[in-house]
């Protein structure tokens, strides 16, 4: 077991779970739910590619590309 | 093959796992991108037909499968560490425990097919399920297709053919699989929670 690893898990799951309670909340606006929707969705993405994936020891230009891929998907799904 | 070493990871040419992996990863997460953000186009194009046909999907199965995804994500993680640090039996164990998950995915999934299909809401019902249908399908297949490499690779591990000084075969297998946990990551937001 890793520590590190463990914690990402619980709060991989803790995030998916205020995604689900925000997704589902309707006293909220909905253009900040789905901002922090996407933030959410957007941290979780990264936690699995740096530590899941191990891309936090690779070259850092693969690490550009992922950050750029989400933050893009992120911007784009959220102002369309 | 053999494990890469520190310096070799650190080459853009050598990410964990070789570079063909992580090609693979970024063609497929911009391809599920791309779909997605015509999904999100689509879905503002004829919003109330999208949004009565999302409160049709069940957000509870949704939740549930994504939480064994990312779980199967994390045995998969567990799993490798074990391997680079030569606990041969713990790391068969948790490749185990990754698959078992990856099958459980598999069987909430066809379950929720299932009741779409009974209910009338088949591919064809209208614009929301021909996405869902074709994105999540084509996520099931990918899945269907990682569990038959780490089945692979679990039979190979336990005849001692990997082992901490050779895991490129294991780490390039668990990229592809947390490739399907990243899919979901994406999928489930845009097509069961945002509208």
């Amino acid at each position: 077991m890793n520590t590190k690893n463990t914690l990402l898990w619980l709060g991989l799951i803790l995030l998916m779970l205020f995604n689900f309670w925000l997704a589902e909340l309707s006293a909220l606006a909905g253009k900040w739910t789905l901002i922090v929707i996407l933030l959410v969705t957007l941290f979780k993405f990264l936690g699995v590619v740096f530590r899941f994936m191990d891309l936090k020891n690779a070259h850092p230009g693969w690490k550009v590309l992922f950050i750029v891929f989400i933050l893009l998907f992120a911007v784009i799904a959220g102002w369309v | 093959m053999t494990g890469p070493d520190l310096r070799e990871e650190k080459s853009f040419l050598y990410p964990p796992g070789g570079i063909l992996i992580w090609i693979i990863v970024l063609v497929e997460l911009l391809t599920f991108g791309i779909a997605l953000i015509v999904f999100r186009v689509n879905f503002h194009q004829h919003y109330d037909v999208f949004l009565s046909s999302q409160n049709m999907l069940s957000k509870n199965v949704g939740l549930f499968n994504t939480i064994i995804l990312i779980t199967s994500g994390y045995f998969m993680a567990t799993a490798m560490i074990n391997i680079k640090r030569a606990k041969q039996k713990n790391a068969v164990r948790w490749l185990l425990f990754t698959i078992l998950t990856g099958v459980l995915f598999l069987i909430v999934k066809t379950w929720e097919y299932s009741i779409k299909i009974t209910e009338g809401h088949g591919f064809g019902f209208d614009s929301f399920f021909d996405f869902y249908w074709m994105l999540t399908l084509f996520h099931f297949i990918h899945v269907l297709v990682g569990l038959l490499i780490l089945t692979v690779l679990l039979y190979k591990l336990q005849k001692g053919h990997y082992h901490s000084g050779n895991y490129l075969d294991v780490e390039s297998g668990g990229v592809f699989w947390h490739m399907c946990d990243l899919i979901w990551i994406l999928l489930f937001p845009v097509l069961y929670l945002l509208h």
